[in-house]
């Protein structure tokens, strides 16, 4: 069995087609996740602020957000923003409608993280804040969001890396990312348990990668005071 | 004329129905439950005194000291301070602006910034509050930390410090803005005995150079030796105030005669 595994043509087809699926990685993957997580995270802390301060009207279009984001498949998200929205008038871009339907999803989720977060700092930060004269936004952007978001660390890492692999999904709208590398070898090659399972290892490997980053960031972080 | 004059304050905490955020409006939601905290305190703070505000739990002596700070609003009530007024119930952004630049909070529980250091704790209302230069901040920041006896604690973050340390670092924190007064919520109750030492002799200091200072605590040594008057507060009310002396020699109402029995049966 390993021999059908392992033949020689598929040896020789896993290390063709292994610069390809990584370099689909590393230029499409990668950046992909990086810029739809920076958005992701914009969103979130926007989304979780204006909840933390109860700002009316805001506060409950956030919510409404959330519900709507978290309670449908990112999937469909995907098939409404790249198929659904040119019938009205609005083509993007495969590349750009993935960030966007990412970047929507991821940041509900990573709000919800946020305001949990946020909420865990201890009303005692704020009052001190106040006392020395600080403004809220000024209290917010010092003292409150920094402590917030060290908490947040180990479940932002955690959406990070699930979202390395949501990215495969952009595959169904022509992103030509690593997944859609591998299919496309698999397909010309019928090689498929071989190659899904490369393109397991990388995917592997790239949150691999970021656990390290994660653990990095923490050590960091915490030889600064953060704890 | 008094340099701090407080007014009738009352104050009753609500319940409602939906947790009050910073946008909340008194009124807009359904109150659930009523408990009346302060009912009409009135005191009167001269420059240089050091008031001490006696009283058992839930007498209302922290949730006043809270108002004097717009910590907590009050239902109503004012507040004189250096022949300004503000009402505590109802003041504008930039009166409680003002007001907080001319005092100071000592909390019972530190609330030092956890993401900064000690000389970061002390400037940062500097910096950021008075735009301060840095430089000018840090050598202020670095005074006070040395009049609080941690000039070489400067670089350390609050949980490296012990419990007495950090309350040093607050009061230093406190002493930099340069307030006319001091707010001080219990001080030393988070603070086992040997620490609650250090923090005391701070404060011994403080009104030793004519520090204004006001003292809600339970140290009645404190009370005792240090402070220039007394007050003692129940269920809201101001019950009893005299100087300090003439408050432990010979309190004039029973119900301050009996806390104080009750106290000195347990010193």
């Amino acid at each position: 069995m390993l021999q059908t595994f392992l033949s020689d043509r598929t040896v020789s087809v896993l290390v063709e087609a292994l610069p390809r699926i990584l370099t689909a990685g590393l230029t499409m993957t990668i950046p992909l996740t990086l810029i739809s997580f920076f958005f992701a995270m914009i969103i979130a802390v926007a989304v979780a602020l204006v909840q933390y301060a109860k700002v009316p009207v805001l506060s409950q279009l956030a919510r409404f957000y959330i519900w709507v984001i978290r309670g449908t498949p990112l999937l469909v998200q995907l098939f409404i923003i790249f198929y659904g929205l040119p019938s009205v008038g609005i083509m993007l871009d495969a590349f750009p409608a993935a960030v966007i339907a990412f970047a929507f999803n991821e940041g509900a989720y990573c709000a919800e993280t946020m305001r949990g977060a946020l909420e865990s700092v201890p009303t005692g930060q704020l009052e001190a804040g106040y006392c020395v004269g600080m403004s809220w936004w000024q209290i917010m952007r010092r003292i409150v969001l920094p402590q917030a978001l060290r908490t947040a660390v180990p479940a932002l890492s955690n959406s990070l890396i699930g979202m390395i692999k949501d990215t495969s999904l952009a595959s169904n709208i022509t992103v030509a990312e690593l997944f859609m590398a591998g299919q496309r070898v698999a397909a010309r090659t019928y090689i498929f348990l071989p190659i899904y399972c490369e393109v397991a290892v990388v995917y592997l490997l790239f949150c691999t990668f970021i656990t390290k980053l994660q653990a990095l960031l923490e050590r960091q972080l915490n030889a600064h005071g953060f704890q | 004329m008094a340099m701090l004059e407080i007014c009738n304050v009352h104050k009753t905490f609500r319940s409602y129905a939906k947790p009050a955020g910073i946008f909340h409006r008194p009124g807009a939601r359904n109150v659930t439950s009523e408990l009346p905290v302060l009912k009409g305190v009135d005191l009167t703070v001269e420059k240089g005194d050091v008031v001490a505000i006696l009283g058992p739990s839930g007498s209302g002596k922290t949730t006043l000291l809270r108002c004097l700070n717009f910590l907590e609003t009050a239902d109503s009530g004012s507040l004189v301070l250096d022949g300004e007024t503000f009402d505590l119930a109802d003041a504008s952004p930039a009166q409680v602006a003002r007001l907080r630049k001319k005092t100071a909070f000592v909390f019972q529980n530190y609330n030092l910034f956890r993401n900064k250091t000690a000389l970061q704790n002390v400037t940062e209302g500097l910096i950021v509050a008075r735009k301060m230069p840095r430089q000018q901040a840090e050598e202020i920041g670095r005074k006070m930390l040395a009049k609080v006896g941690l000039a070489d604690r400067g670089d350390y973050y609050p949980r490296q410090l012990s419990g007495g340390q950090q309350q040093r670092v607050a009061i230093a924190r406190a002493l930099a803005t340069d307030p006319e007064i001091l707010y001080f919520d219990e001080p030393t109750s988070a603070l086992d005995p040997e620490l609650t030492g250090e923090v005391l002799s701070v404060m011994r200091q403080l009104a030793e150079e004519g520090m204004t200072m006001l003292v809600v605590t339970h140290e009645m040594g404190f009370a005792r030796n240090v402070s220039s008057k007394t007050v003692f507060m129940e269920n809201g009310v101001v019950v009893e105030q005299a100087p300090s002396r003439e408050f432990f020699a010979a309190p004039k109402e029973e119900r301050t005669r009996a806390f104080l029995r009750r106290i000195s049966h347990t010193e």
